[in-house]
């Protein structure tokens, strides 16, 4: 009984608010679709949507960009993690690398 | 007498509140990916300044932010730093995301507005019950000073340097197979051994 006592009282001072980030999951296909917090990739397997966050970082030939910079068509490596079920996108990197320009 | 009664009710109501809390997050656990509450932000802050002292916190760094001594701690940072914090310092890295408490955007105010006695005392003795451990010997440490310039300079930090910096970053051999097949996906539309969408 005391240690549940205690337990409760850490619980109380511990806690916090959820936020839930999964594992890295990593989506390389082309954009079929945008809009404005979304962008539907497809693989070579399937067709993914990934949403997009404030904090998703864009870079273009190694440069951070924004969305605007991104089009339908576009090849795209997407590092995303999983959040509600949803993927949510940290960085998406698009545009050819340096030697290649 | 009945301003008795309603003060207890309230503290009785309090208490079966939190406890009924307590209980339900108890059955829910606990996860690193959840954020401190306010309450812990609060405790754990003041308690990082407490285990600072006076005379540390005034520190002052004996280095100047010249162009030789960010370069040193930028090979340092991409090295020792960047797998929690980031090149850019902002902590969107999986390992600081992750982290309970999670790494800090660098960039900002909060640790912007430390002192350099305090970053640099943060990142020579580590903050208990954190993902940050003590870094350099037990002796005053150049090194940690000059990360302390980098620190400052985060907030300007350029895309040339971040990108030299992407070069110093610790990779195990998988991960700079992984990268190389992100290029050439990028560059040439090719992904021999890759299903397109794969997790690590």
């Amino acid at each position: 009984m005391k240690q549940m006592i205690l337990r409760v009282a850490f619980v109380i001072f511990a806690s916090g608010l959820a936020s839930a980030h999964g594992t890295d999951q990593h989506v390389m296909g082309k954009v079929t679709a945008m809009s404005d917090n979304s962008i539907t990739v497809q693989t070579a397997k399937e067709t993914v949507t990934v949403y997009t966050m404030a904090e998703t970082k864009f870079v273009k030939s190694g440069v951070p960009a924004s969305i605007k910079d991104l089009k339908v068509g576009d090849r795209v490596v997407i590092h995303a993690g999983k959040m509600d079920h949803k993927l949510m996108a940290h960085e998406i990197r698009f545009g050819l690398t340096e030697k290649h320009q | 007498m009945r301003k008795r009664i309603v003060l207890l009710s309230i503290i009785v109501a309090g208490i079966v509140g939190a406890a009924a809390f307590g209980w339900v997050t108890i059955r829910r656990g606990f996860s690193a990916r959840d954020n401190p509450s306010a309450m812990e932000a609060y405790v754990a802050k003041t308690a990082r300044k407490l285990s600072i002292p006076a005379s540390e916190r005034d520190a002052k760094n004996p280095f100047a932010p010249a162009a030789e001594v960010l370069s040193e701690a930028r090979t340092h940072f991409a090295d020792h730093c960047a797998s929690c914090h980031g090149n850019d310092g902002s902590g969107k890295t999986e390992i600081g995301r992750n982290l309970y408490p999670k790494a800090p955007d660098m960039r900002l105010q909060e640790t912007q507005n430390l002192t350099d006695g305090e970053i640099y005392y943060i990142i020579h003795n580590g903050i208990r019950l954190s993902g940050m451990p003590a870094w350099g010997t037990e002796e005053k440490d150049e090194d940690s000073w000059k990360l302390v310039a980098f620190i400052r300079h985060l907030p300007r930090v350029t895309p040339g340097e971040l990108k030299e910096m992407e070069q110093l970053n610790p990779k195990t051999d998988s991960e700079r197979a992984e990268e190389r097949d992100e290029e050439r996906f990028l560059n040439e539309g090719k992904s021999p051994h890759l299903n397109g969408n794969r997790h690590h």
